[in-house]
């Protein structure tokens, strides 16, 4: 059977939850060489910088401590989580900011000229953000990874984080 | 330095988080990123979450830096050098619904940020709120 990218995308986030460590490298492995892909063409580039820098990033910061306090290590798996939501991230988004997150993973960082912000560190299993839209316009939560970005943060970026919005006027 | 006292907290005061990663600010933009305000993890059972600030009023820039060295850099095992930090008020703590403990240790200015939920989410907005409220200072 093959497997697209995106379904291989949800098992593999699935899995992360449950240390399924065999079928998880086979999977992760799979990931990998699909992001590696050098057939893809040019307009994805960015999804292969953001892939190149969130690697950079796991070696950096594979060690305890590695802010200057007690930040936990970012470990493979975290990478993994971080590679494949960008894979998944939607078309027109704009590119967010890998941000290393004490708590052992690769935070996505977007915002703004208003001082907006949108902020989603990956857990095993689910994604966690939190949003500042506006004074006294906030939203956060933790919504699960299936094939796609959850509908909540997407709604997020459709309305004030994608390519077209930079045209419109936003409130 | 001029007198300080450990216990009289006022929300008026600056208090500074030292940075010790490019990618936790935004020279570009003078915006913190919020992993910066992320808490350290509960030690045991009686411990809580807690971010390590310095109450920093009414000291001068050499001052404040000379803190991070001698107390956060020097205490750390890879003796990362400060490369910013986040300058934000007591009061902003407030009114992201946390406290101020001014443990004065390992220095009189010393405190940390608690009161910090168990929820990952409910600390993710915290610490965007904090970000978004602070300063960024380079050092020079």
């Amino acid at each position: 059977m093959t497997l697209t990218t995106t379904q291989t995308a949800a098992r593999l986030w699935d899995l992360g939850s449950r240390g399924c460590s065999e079928t998880y490298d086979r999977l992760a492995k799979k990931v990998l060489e699909t992001i590696d892909d050098a057939t893809r063409p040019v307009s994805l580039g960015w999804r292969r910088h953001l892939s190149d820098q969130a690697k950079t990033l796991g070696h950096e910061c594979s060690r305890q401590g590695w802010d200057g306090y007690e930040a936990n290590p970012i470990l493979p798996e975290a990478v993994s989580r971080a590679l494949l939501l960008i894979e998944l991230l939607p078309e027109g988004t704009e590119i967010p900011e890998l941000v290393p997150d004490p708590v052992g993973e690769i935070s996505f960082e977007w915002s703004d000229r208003h001082d907006r912000i949108l902020s989603v560190t990956p857990r095993k299993g689910v994604l966690v953000y939190a949003a500042i839209l506006g004074h006294d316009h906030t939203q956060y939560g933790k919504a699960p990874v299936r094939d796609s970005w959850p509908a909540e943060i997407q709604s997020i970026l459709t309305r004030y984080f994608n390519h077209a919005s930079l045209f419109t006027t936003r409130r | 330095m001029p007198a300080f006292s450990q216990h009289d907290v006022k929300p008026s005061e600056r208090i500074s988080r030292y940075i010790f990663r490019k990618d936790h600010f935004n020279p570009r933009t003078g915006r913190v990123r919020p992993p910066v305000y992320e808490p350290a993890r509960p030690k045991n059972e009686s411990d809580s979450y807690k971010t390590s600030v310095y109450r920093t009023e009414k000291l001068n820039d050499g001052e404040i830096w000379d803190i991070g060295d001698n107390y956060v850099t020097k205490e750390h095992p890879e003796h990362l050098p400060s490369l910013a930090r986040a300058d934000t008020q007591i009061q902003k703590v407030a009114d992201a619904e946390l406290k101020i403990d001014p443990d004065g240790i390992p220095h009189p200015r010393h405190a940390n940020i608690i009161g910090w939920p168990d929820s990952d989410e409910a600390r993710q907005i915290k610490r965007a709120l904090l970000a978004q409220s602070a300063q960024l200072v380079l050092r020079s």
